[in-house]
C-alpha cells in the first residue's frame, strides 16, 4: 500500500494519469466533468456567476469537438499544472454540510 | 428562610413583617442595574439579581438605519433580516438546530439606532448557547447565495409592514431628511441591488467595541466580560452620522387603501434632555389609546375628535419618539371616512393647544408610571429599557428614579413640553387614501 500511495502522491505520475484520461485534449477541466449529482449540482448554483459561464463554454465547445471527432491543436489542451478545481472549496463545503444534516437525522431522529 | 429562630411566634411575626416591607418596597425599587464600561470601550449593563430562570444577553450596535448612505438605504434591515446565516465554522443548519435543541430563543430588532441581537434562554444552557450567539454576531459571513435564497422572506416582510409603520417612517423622513429621517426598511430598488459586499463592509464598519453595548438580565457582570471577550470585535472607530436637525415638512404616499393613516409630528426632545419626562406625560395626557375594552381612551385627542362630530371609525394615538440627540412629538391618526380633514384639524388643535389641567396631569401620570412599573416587572421589559437608555445616553438610570422623574412633573412642565412642541414647525405624513388630505399650511 506504501507503494500505491507514493505513485498516487508522485507528481510525474499524476500527470501522466491526467494526460491518458483525455478530456484535457477537449480543453475541459477537471471539474467540468464531474458526475453532477445533487451536491455538484448545489456547488455550481453557488459558483459565481462568470465561473459558471466559463464552464459552460468549454463543454459547449467540446460537445462541438467530439461531434466533429476532433481535438484542439495540442498548444491549447488543458495542461495539468493549469488545472484549477475550481469547484472544490464550494463542492467540500456542500458535502460537509449535507454530512452534518445527516449526522443529526442520524443521533437525533 | 428555613431559619428555626423563625419558628418562634414572635421572630416569626417579625420576620413576616420586614418582608412585607421589603415586598412594598420592591413595587417602587426597580432591580439594582451594574454598568461598566470595558477597557476595550465596550459598554456593559447587566441586572444580575432579577427573580429568574431565564437568562438574556443583547448584543447591541449603533448601526441603526441612521449610519447608512443614500447608496446602501435599508442595508440595516439587511443586516437584521440576514441573522443567522452561515458564518466562518458554523452553517445555518447547524446554528438553527443547536439553538433550537438548547430550546433557545434568538432575535434580532433594528430600529433607527440599534442592531440588537437578543438570546434567551434557561440559565443551565445559556452558557452552551452563547457559542453560537456569539459565532453568529461577530462572524457572520453572508454568503451570496444564502443571500439569494433569503431574498424571499425579505420580500415577504416587506409585504407585512403595517401602513402605521410606513406612515411613522414617512413622517420622519419629512422630519429629518437624512440620518433619523432614513427609511428603517429596505426600499424596493435595493432588495436585489444589496449583496455580500455591502453587507460585510457596512459590519466590518460599524460592529466594533466602540458600539458594541452588552446588556443582560438574569445574568452577571462577569459573564457579559466573557462575552465581549469572546466576541472578539476590532476596535473602530465610533460610528458617526451627521447630527440630526429638525427640518418638518409634508410627504404623502397614495395607496389602494380604505383608510388614512396620517401622523403629524413636532420638534421633540432627546432622550437625555432634562424635559424628558414631561413630554412623556404630555403623551399620555393627549392618549395612547384605550387600555380599558372597547373604550375610545381618555385622552385629550380622543375626546377633541369626538366632539368634533365624526361619524365614521378612527383612531388615535400620541406618539414621542427620544433619540439620542433628537426626538419627535405628535400623533399617528387612522380614519376611515370620506372626508379626514375635520378629524385632522380637530386632532392638530389639540396638539398645538392641548387643555392640560391638574386631573388631566394626575390621569397621565398615572398610566405613565403603570407602564414603567409594568415594563420593570418582566425580564425582557427591563432589558429592552436598559438597553434602550444605554444606547441613548450611555447609561443606565434606575426605575425608581425613572418613577420619582415622572412624579416630579408639574402642571407647568408639561403646558411648557405643550408650548414647544406647538411652536415648531409641524411635519405631516400621509399613507392609504390621502386624497382629502389638507396641507400643512391649510392646518
Amino acid at each position: 500500500m506504501p507503494i500505491m500511495k507514493a505513485l498516487a502522491s508522485n507528481v510525474a505520475v499524476r500527470r501522466w494519469a491526467y494526460n491518458l484520461s483525455g478530456f484535457n485534449k477537449f480543453g475541459l477541466h477537471h471539474d467540468d466533468v464531474l458526475q453532477e449529482n445533487d451536491d455538484v449540482k448545489e456547488a455550481l448554483r453557488r459558483l459565481p456567476a462568470h465561473k459558471v459561464d466559463e464552464r459552460s463554454f468549454r463543454i459547449i465547445r467540446a460537445m462541438q469537438l467530439s461531434l466533429q471527432k476532433i481535438e484542439l491543436p495540442k498548444e491549447q489542451w488543458t495542461k495539468f499544472e493549469e488545472d484549477d478545481r475550481y469547484l472544490k472549496p464550494y463542492l467540500e463545503e456542500v458535502i460537509k454540510e449535507r454530512e452534518e444534516k445527516e449526522y443529526w437525522e442520524k443521533n437525533y431522529y | 428562610m428555613s431559619m428555626s429562630t423563625l419558628k418562634t411566634p414572635v421572630m416569626n411575626s417579625i420576620a413576616k413583617r420586614c418582608y412585607a416591607n421589603k415586598a412594598a418596597a420592591l413595587s417602587i425599587k426597580g432591580p439594582q442595574v451594574q454598568t461598566k464600561k470595558l477597557p476595550n470601550n465596550s459598554l456593559v449593563v447587566a441586572v444580575p439579581d432579577y427573580p429568574t430562570n431565564i437568562g438574556r444577553v443583547s448584543v447591541t450596535f449603533l448601526a441603526g438605519s441612521r449610519y447608512e448612505d443614500p447608496e446602501n438605504a435599508g442595508i440595516s434591515h439587511l443586516v437584521r433580516s440576514s441573522a443567522g446565516l452561515s458564518t466562518e465554522s458554523s452553517s445555518t443548519f447547524s446554528i438553527i438546530r443547536n439553538l433550537g435543541h438548547l430550546g433557545t430563543n434568538y432575535y434580532v430588532t433594528s430600529d433607527r439606532e440599534t442592531i440588537t441581537y437578543t438570546i434567551e434562554a434557561h440559565k443551565e444552557n445559556l452558557v452552551s448557547s452563547l457559542k453560537y450567539y456569539i459565532e453568529s454576531i461577530s462572524n457572520q459571513t453572508f454568503k451570496p447565495w444564502e443571500l439569494s435564497d433569503n431574498l424571499k422572506r425579505v420580500e415577504y416582510d416587506l409585504l407585512t409592514v403595517s401602513p402605521e409603520l410606513r406612515v411613522l417612517d414617512l413622517a420622519h423622513k419629512a422630519a429629518y431628511r437624512n440620518a433619523l429621517g432614513n427609511t428603517v426598511f429596505l426600499p424596493k430598488y435595493n432588495v436585489k441591488k444589496l449583496g455580500s459586499e455591502h453587507l460585510l463592509y457596512y459590519v466590518k464598519k460599524n460592529f466594533n467595541n466602540q458600539n458594541a453595548i452588552i446588556s443582560s438580565v438574569g445574568v452577571d457582570l462577569d459573564t457579559l466580560v466573557h462575552v465581549s471577550e469572546d466576541l472578539n470585535l476590532p476596535n473602530g472607530d465610533a460610528s458617526c452620522s451627521p447630527k440630526s436637525k429638525y427640518f418638518g415638512g409634508d410627504l404623502r404616499k397614495s395607496k389602494a387603501l380604505d383608510v388614512t393613516y396620517l401622523a403629524v409630528v413636532g420638534e421633540g426632545v432627546s432622550y437625555k434632555d432634562s424635559q424628558s419626562a414631561s413630554y412623556a406625560v404630555l403623551q399620555y395626557l393627549l392618549g395612547k389609546g384605550s387600555s380599558v375594552k372597547w373604550g375610545v381612551g381618555q385622552g385629550v385627542l380622543e375626546q377633541n375628535i369626538l366632539k368634533s362630530n365624526c361619524s365614521d371609525n378612527f383612531a388615535v394615538s400620541a406618539v414621542n419618539y427620544n433619540y439620542s440627540d433628537s426626538g419627535l412629538f405628535g400623533f399617528l391618526l387612522a380614519y376611515n371616512g370620506k372626508d379626514v380633514s375635520n378629524v385632522l384639524k380637530a386632532a392638530v388643535q389639540s396638539l398645538r393647544s392641548p387643555t392640560v389641567t391638574e386631573t388631566e396631569v394626575c390621569r397621565a401620570k398615572k398610566q405613565l408610571i403603570f407602564s414603567l412599573v409594568s415594563a420593570s416587572e418582566s425580564s425582557a421589559g427591563v432589558l429592552e429599557n436598559i438597553t434602550y437608555q444605554a444606547t441613548t445616553t450611555g447609561q443606565v438610570i434606575p426605575f425608581e428614579k425613572l418613577i420619582a422623574a415622572v412624579e416630579a412633573v408639574t402642571i407647568e412642565d408639561v403646558k411648557k413640553a405643550a408650548s414647544k412642541v406647538a411652536g415648531s414647525k409641524l411635519s405631516l405624513a400621509g399613507y392609504g387614501n390621502v386624497a382629502t388630505t389638507p396641507y400643512l399650511d391649510n392646518l
